[in-house]
Formats: C-alpha cells, structure tokens, sequence
C-alpha cells in the first residue's frame, strides 16, 4: 500500500514537469586567469536557449593535466568541449579520441588565422582543433631596467646582451615556468633560434636535434646565464620575483599582464620582443584550442559552442582584459584593440617568428626527457645536450625511464 | 548384488567425476578472473601501443627492455629491500611487545582491540600520514631528511606500514606464546635454566611454527606494497620508485604505455611467485623444526 502511493508521488512528480530543460555543455578548460565562467556566461545567452555552457578547470601542472584529459576521455566522461593544450594537440588527434571538425565549420574556423596558430591547431593539413588563443613570449622589463643596462629596445635583443645588461644593473632574468613547461619552451626557443630543430617526425623514431651543434649553442646560452648568475632559471615564482624589489627583466607568456602579482606593478611595466640567440628570431608559445570528444552525446551543440567560444567578439575580450593573443588576424588591425591593447603590435610580430612545439604524438615523453636532463638549471653543461637527445630517443621508443 | 557394498572399482571413479562436477562452476569462475585477464596482459606485452592509439606487434622487444632496463631493477631491488626491513621490523617489535604484553596480561582484553584498530584503516591512510611525516613532519625532524630522495622514500614506507600492521603481528604472536607448555617451561627453570636459555630452548622453538607462519604472510604483505609507495612517489618524482608495483602504474596510467606496462607487470608477477615459493618454504620450515 505504502509503496503503491511512493509510486503514484514519484511519478506525479515525473509528470509535473512541463519545459523541456536547456541543454547543459560541459567545458573543461586548463586553469586560466580569465574569467572564463563568465565567456561561458556570455556564449550561453547568445545562443538563445540553445544550450548552457558549464566551466569546469582542470589540473595546473601539465602533466596532471595531459592524465587527467586522457584518462576522462578514455572513461567517457560527459565532457562536451575540451580546452586542448597545444601540445597535446598531435597526441590526441591520433588516439581518436577527439571527434573530427566537420568540413564546413574546419573552413570557417580556419579562415583568417593567425598561421603559427593553427599550425598548433593541426596535424599536417587536417584541423583538429579550433585555434582559440596562443600566447607568445616576450621579454618584459621594468621601467627603465633596459636603457640601464644599455639594451637596444628597437630591435631583438641576443642573449648577451640581456644576459650581460642584467648583471650589470645588479638585476636579474626571470623565466616563467609555466606549471612545468618553462624549461621545455625556454630549450625550443634556443634550440630553434640556433638554427636547428627540437624534433622531427611524429612516429617512434623521430629525428632528434638536440645533441647537434644548436643544442651545444642553446647549452651555451644556459651555462652564461648560470654563471652571470642574473637567475635561477625556470621558475613557479618568477612573476612574483619580477614583481617584487630588485626584479628587472622577466620573460613570459603574454597572458601575464592580466595576473594580480603583476598588475601592481602595471604602471611601470614594458615589453619587447623575445631575445635572440645569433640572429635569427624564434619565440616560443603556447596556447589552447577547443575541440569535442569524440564520445559527446551533443556534437552540434557543441560545434555552436564553440563557434561562439572563437569568435571575434570573445576573443577580442580575453585579449584586451587578459592579455590572450588572438588567434584571428583581423583582430590585430581592430581599432579598440589598438588602442586599449598596446602590446599588440610586439604580439602579432613575435607571432610571426614562433617556435613551434614540436609536433608528436610523444610530446610528454620529451617533456620528460628534457626536464630530466636541462633541470636543475645551474647543472646544465656542455654534455647536457647530447645526454637530452639520447634519453629522448629512448623515451620516445617506448623506455622505462 | 550383495545390500550395502557398493562394487569397489565403479565407486572411486564415480566419485571422481561428480567431485569435478561440484567444483567445475568455481573453475570456470577461476579462470575468467585469473586467466582472462592474464591472457589479456601477456597479449597486451606482445605490442607497443602508446596514448595516441597506434599499436604495433612487438613480439618480447618490451619483455626484453623490461628485464634489461637497469631502473627496473633498481626498483625491484629497493621492493626486496623495503619487504624484507618490515618483515624484519615487525617481527622483531611483534615479538618484544607480546613478550611483554605476556607479562602484563590484564591488559590483554584493550590492548588486543587497539593493536587491531589501525588495520581497519584504509592503507591509504597510512600511507598518507607517513608522508606528512617525512614531508617536514616528525620523521624529517627526528632523522634531518633532507628532500624526497630515496631514503626519504623508504622511511615513509616503512613507517606507515610498520604503524599499520605491527598490531596483527603482536596479537599472532601473543596467542602463539600463550601456547607456550608451562610445565615444559617449568622443568627448564628447575633445571637451572637462565631466562635468555627459557626463551631461545623452550619458547622459541615452540612459536617456531606461528612465526613462520606469520613471516611468510607478512613478507608476501610486504612485498605487495602499493599505496604507500604510491603515495609517497608523488613527492618525489626524480627519485626512484620503491615499488615495482609503481613503476607499472607511472608507466600504463602515467605515459600509457600500456605494453611496456603490461611486460612489467608479468615480469612482476613472476617474481611475486617466486617470493611465493620462499613464504611457502618459510612455513614449511617452521613446520618441521
């Protein structure tokens, strides 16, 4: 009797509900200094009842990140749109576990991008994710720290120079480090700059570029900066260390301007583009593209989403407050841009030399492999590049470390 | 046919059949949970997959560079290192706190409940609290550890698991020398016998058999470790793992390399018979004295 009439209740209460619910898309982003809950806010009522985009952030350290995305996509979770690191990008476009962009929406997101994003933002020819935003680095300083230390601001600056210039002044050289990715972006560069090439080839025997003579010039550059002793390297607290008495130079993401630690000091603080090694200018970036699982119940949905999440209108936005270089060329030349972002000029500039991340599937791998050989910094020598590009080499081929 | 006598030749064997029948749904169940996913392991090691999906047959290339990798030794080094110091530890403070539970045995009542209580514990427990411990908690105080370094990583280990199961041990042994004959006890004494030659001459060997029994349960347990290394690794990530069990993890839920770790873990598995074979042995001896 008592549990006929639970019954009856249950079910009047199944009945009684009369609009059909607006479908919630899950969006997991790496963490971010935007308020992306708030783009999320702003795209959920532009699609007018279409659907509701729910923000969720994922691990800092990137590590944690990349086993995090691998082991929900895997398990199936109920995730919708996947904010994808850049450098996972290749890893994740061969596990098939992204779904694949439809032609029609690939031309549209493509059309009038940046081109060092989406190179990030693909595997060969084929899109795979929707460039969203890609942050170059650039060498910032403080007030008048660069004409102190006799830097020609007007045109690259080398290494040397910087490295010099520092000690000097009694200064010092921050390196961002990015939740475990400073050292990696800070290698490519150099390595790139000295003319040659992280890695090639996306199989298990790629070929290695830094035990040759880049890698000896790139390790030249770390053993000067150790021994000037203008830094510790790649570091979790170089932003506050820049911030705080005494930091003069610190070379970041351009995300950065929009991190408490730095607004403080927004009144004094100056930019220009990333130092060189010989001559030739390579500027290491990162960013983040949007894609789907290839398990999601609502692909349409969430292609409309992200439609919205790219447009021109949020990512002038998450430029002008935050400081996330566009991904649409257009944007660079827009008036407000202009005038309320003035590093956009240097942006732009440092995307056109970028040195890419290089793109494999076994990206984590040679993450691993240069953390273990270019870390600690001030151990760095003249046998640590041949020792990376070996390690490397085994890691990638599938090696217990 | 004679009442009541069954024909000798056709009784055995029937029984011997209907015996197999009672058992088979058990076997089948046994092999599903055991040999299927041991099948699928040992096919698992035969490739090379990797978190981008493309898998290639590799035949023993992963077997290979498993047995001849150096770190995995180490590995399975520091796992012997860490089973045997807590076998050792527990057995020698099991056996000094029973002893002197023995004479206090009023106490025996709370004391054998509280010894229990930490095994109620999740392991993961444990193992947590260990590593607050040497992450600038009392242990990294008391032996100045430096970093997350590989005695760091041992101490921990060690700790959490002497903490947590030292109790079962002591209680074991407590009814182990409960046990003991007092009369044979007693003829030892009036023969002249000091205290030291009571417990090495009528006290141990009467235990013998506990003991052995609860060393080879507790060097299997021991050898098992996993949460507390697990736990622990997160420290220390330059250090060596102190578990083989953890290098299987980092490598197929870590880097997926799904067959490498799947080589591993029968590599492992293989050992883990051997350890099974000393324990077995362990008992046996302890038998027969």
């Amino acid at each position: 009797m008592l549990a006929s009439v639970a019954l009856v209740a249950a079910l009047a209460g199944c009945g009684a509900d009369p609009e059909p619910k607006t479908p919630t898309l899950t969006w997991l982003t790496p963490p971010d200094r935007a308020n992306l809950d708030r783009v999320a806010a702003e795209c959920s009522e532009d699609s007018e009842g279409a659907f509701t985009i729910d923000h969720v952030e994922l691990p800092d350290d990137v590590d944690e990140r990349r086993t995090e995305v691998l082991r929900l996509l895997r398990g199936g979770a109920d995730i919708d749109i996947l904010g994808v690191d850049t450098a996972l990008t290749a890893e994740l476009a061969g596990s098939g576990l992204l779904a694949p962009i439809p032609a029609a929406r690939a031309a549209d997101l493509s059309e009038g991008v940046v081109p060092a994003a989406l190179a990030a933002s693909s595997v060969g020819d084929r899109l795979v994710t929707a460039p969203w935003w890609y942050d170059p680095q650039l060498l910032w300083y403080r007030g008048s720290s660069a004409e102190r230390a006799a830097l020609d601001t007007s045109a690259p600056v080398p290494w040397s120079s910087l490295i010099s210039g520092a000690r000097q002044i009694g200064g010092t050289v921050q390196i961002d480090g990015g939740s475990g990715t400073g050292t990696v972006a800070w290698v490519t560069a150099l390595v790139t700059g000295a003319g040659g090439e992280v890695l090639e080839g996306r199989g298990r025997t790629p070929e290695i570029g830094l035990g040759g003579d880049a890698g000896s010039r790139a390790a030249d550059v770390v053993e000067s900066y150790v021994a000037a002793g203008v830094g510790p390297g790649p570091s979790p607290d170089a932003l506050r260390s820049f911030a705080a008495q005494g930091g003069t130079f610190l070379l970041a993401p351009t995300s950065i301007v929009s991190d408490p630690v730095v607004t403080a000091i927004a009144a004094e603080l100056r930019w220009t583009g990333y130092p060189v090694v010989d001559g030739d200018v390579a500027v290491p970036a990162s960013g983040v593209g949007l894609a789907v699982p290839a398990d999601a119940d609502r692909r349409t949905l969430a292609f409309e989403a992200i439609s919205c999440l790219t447009g021109t209108d949020v990512q002038k936005d998450l430029m002008i407050r935050y400081g996330h270089a566009a991904t649409r060329a257009a944007l660079y030349q827009d008036e407000d841009v202009l005038s309320e972002y003035p590093m956009a000029e240097d942006v732009e500039a440092a995307l056109a030399a970028v040195a890419p991340e290089p793109v494999t599937p076994f990206y984590a791998r040679l993450r691993d492999a240069i953390g273990a050989t270019w870390e600690p910094t001030r151990d760095v020598d003249a046998g640590t590049p041949a020792a990376s590009a070996r390690l490397a080499e085994d890691l990638i081929r599938g090696e217990l470390p | 046919m004679t009442v009541g006598a069954p024909a000798p030749v056709a009784g055995p064997r029937r029984a011997r059949r209907s015996d197999l029948l009672w058992i088979a749904p058990g076997l089948v169940v046994l092999a599903l949970v055991v040999l299927v996913p041991l099948g699928r392991t040992l096919w698992l090691a035969l490739h090379r997959t990797s978190a981008a999906g493309d898998t290639s047959f590799v035949g023993v290339d992963n077997l290979v560079e498993v047995l001849t990798e150096p770190s995995w030794w180490r590995a399975i080094g520091l796992t012997a290192l860490v089973a045997v110091v807590v076998l050792v530890l527990q057995l020698g403070l099991g056996l000094a706190f029973a002893a002197s539970l023995r004479h206090v045995a009023r106490l025996w009542p709370v004391a054998r409940v509280l010894a229990i209580l930490p095994v109620a514990l999740l392991a993961v427990v444990s193992a947590v609290a260990a590593r607050s411990a040497v992450d600038g908690g009392f242990l990294a105080t008391w032996f100045e550890l430096a970093d997350a370094g590989t005695l760091t990583q041992l101490a921990a280990v060690v700790t959490g698991e002497l903490w947590r199961t030292t109790g079962i041990v002591v209680v074991v042994l407590y009814l182990a020398l409960t046990r003991v004959s007092r009369s044979l006890l007693d003829a030892a004494t009036a023969d002249g016998a000091s205290s030291w030659q009571r417990w090495r001459r009528v006290v141990l060997p009467a235990i013998l058999p506990s003991l052995a029994a609860v060393a080879a349960w507790r060097l299997l347990e021991a050898w098992r470790l996993f949460d507390g290394p697990l736990v622990i690794s997160e420290t220390g990530a330059e250090a060596d793992p102190v578990s083989g069990a953890v290098v299987v993890w980092h490598t197929a839920f870590g880097t997926y390399e799904t067959g490498l770790a799947a080589a591993a873990a029968t590599v492992l598995l293989v050992l883990t018979m051997v350890v099974a074979v000393a324990a077995w042995l362990l008992v046996r001896l302890g038998r027969r004295r």
